[in-house]
């Protein structure tokens, strides 16, 4: 059994193989943990009144008790329907264990599943999975684009409505919006079914696949995906795409007449107006920013 | 029989074991006590509303959920800096102050890692040695299985194991 990735924490808890202390003693980790575990045991948080913050619960309990026999205050009817909405914007729980993430336009959101794999979901993106027997049915519903660091374990499969991306324990991202499906692989194995066309990425390949068929595949040598530097990049895609997605980066509504028009590079995602200077400039375009919309001309 | 969370010394025994772990839980996340303990009060009134619908034996991962969504919720999610305080470590000599002062820098540099940990390996570490908690508990807690919370245990410490090299 490989378990070197818990051998801290099984030190700690006393969890380990003779051979594993040996080892450890031997290498002089045991020495530099024990030194660390020694040191943290000593820290404390500041006291907890309990006794004063339960005399508070009862009063705000009691509070309530009496506000509830009157009329609900509009004010607070709005904040709470605010606060529903605000809830429903981060997960929802379905019926039989599912979960539902979504990131709003214009933030991204980190998750983490079960067993610890880690999901990071672009603007406008969303995740759906089931959690019942999640280790052994690791499978992922994405609608947009995110990006996954996946633990090793059974097989985990990430299905788009053009095609579906399974690996064993790595981390790709997937992006799936407009025409195009596009997956990039940064460690591990990834293997790629659109239709039946199937690619194996390597760490440093992508594939861009439209409509499940004639994979592009092409070498990259960032080490995380551009939207989590802030950035949008493009190779070759209708101008329209590139447009949505901007939209989606900075929750505004983009004007522009029907162009077949395509856009290779990039975009930031920090200033507005430095983002459409990039975008508009190659073409000679020019745009105007209203509050309602911006048009571009 | 299972105790009933709507009895009202049910509930005050919920609140006397689990109250100051909940308010840790939160502080390792927002670095703010005044924070965390008004989010303890919150996933309370919580639990006292929702008491017939939650069940005694799940009523404590019930409130680090809670506590969780309302953390959230808080828009301003920025980069917390923790503070602890140090409790007296037990020796048996007068140590020499060249030994003292070492084991002071010692402690400054792990603290300082420590909050340099991302927060589900800090928020692991923390529960486990502050709140002095069994890795099946957080993993209760925390809606993982011991093993991943095992591995973020790992991750923590052989980042601040790394304290030792700097010197």
């Amino acid at each position: 059994m490989d378990n070197k990735d818990t051998l801290y924490a099984r030190m700690l808890s006393g969890d380990l193989s003779q051979k594993e202390v040996d080892e450890l003693k031997a290498s002089g980790e045991w020495e530099e943990i024990e030194k660390i575990i020694d040191f943290s045991d000593n820290l404390s948080l500041p006291a907890y009144d309990k006794k004063s913050a339960f005399d508070n619960l009862n009063a705000s309990l009691n509070k309530k008790t009496k506000a509830s026999v009157r009329k609900l205050n509009p004010v607070w009817v709005v904040g709470i329907a605010a606060s529903l909405i605000l809830l429903i914007g981060f997960f929802l729980f379905l019926p039989g264990g599912q979960y539902s993430f979504s990131a709003e336009y214009a933030t991204v959101m980190e998750h983490y599943l079960q067993d610890n794999s880690k999901v990071i979901i672009n603007d406008g993106s969303r995740i759906n999975y089931k959690s019942k027997n999640w280790a052994r049915n690791r499978t992922v519903q994405l609608t947009g684009e995110a990006f996954f660091e996946v633990e090793k374990g059974s097989p985990f499969v990430v299905e788009t409505d053009k095609g579906k991306v399974e690996v064993l324990g790595t981390s790709f991202n997937v992006r799936s919006w407009g025409e195009a499906l596009a997956v990039e692989c940064y460690t591990g194995k990834v293997q790629v079914t659109a239709g039946d066309q199937k690619v194996v990425l390597t760490p440093g390949l992508m594939v861009k696949m439209k409509d499940g068929e004639n994979p592009e595949t092409a070498t990259f040598e960032h080490t995380i995906p551009h939207w989590q530097n802030e950035v949008s990049r493009f190779a070759d895609e209708p101008l329209q795409s590139v447009l949505e997605e901007l939209e989606r980066q900075y929750n505004v509504q983009v004007d522009v007449v029907k162009t077949d028009k395509r856009f290779t590079g990039s975009f930031t995602h920090t200033s507005l107006e430095t983002a459409l200077d990039q975008i508009c400039k190659p073409f000679g375009l020019d745009f105007e920013i209203t509050p309602e919309k911006i048009r571009i001309y | 029989m299972d105790k009933d969370v709507c009895e009202e010394k049910v509930y005050k025994s919920i609140f006397s074991e689990h109250a100051e772990k909940v308010r840790n839980f939160i502080y390792y996340k927002s670095g703010s006590l005044a924070l965390a303990e008004n989010m303890v009060q919150e996933a309370f009134i919580k639990l006292w509303e929702n008491c017939a619908k939650v069940d005694f034996t799940k009523a404590r991962s019930y409130l680090y959920s809670v506590a969780n969504n309302l953390f959230l919720n808080q828009v301003n999610h920025k980069k917390v800096v923790l503070k602890f305080e140090k409790n007296n470590p037990k020796v048996s000599e007068v140590p020499s102050p060249q030994f003292l002062l070492e084991e002071q820098e010692f402690g400054k540099r792990l603290e300082a890692a420590i909050n340099a940990l991302p927060e589900d390996q800090k928020v692991v570490f923390l529960m486990n040695r502050i709140d002095k908690k069994k890795y099946r508990e957080i993993a209760d807690e925390l809606n993982l299985s011991v093993k991943a919370v095992e591995k973020r245990m790992h991750k923590a410490l052989s980042e601040l194991r790394k304290v030792h090299k700097k010197v």
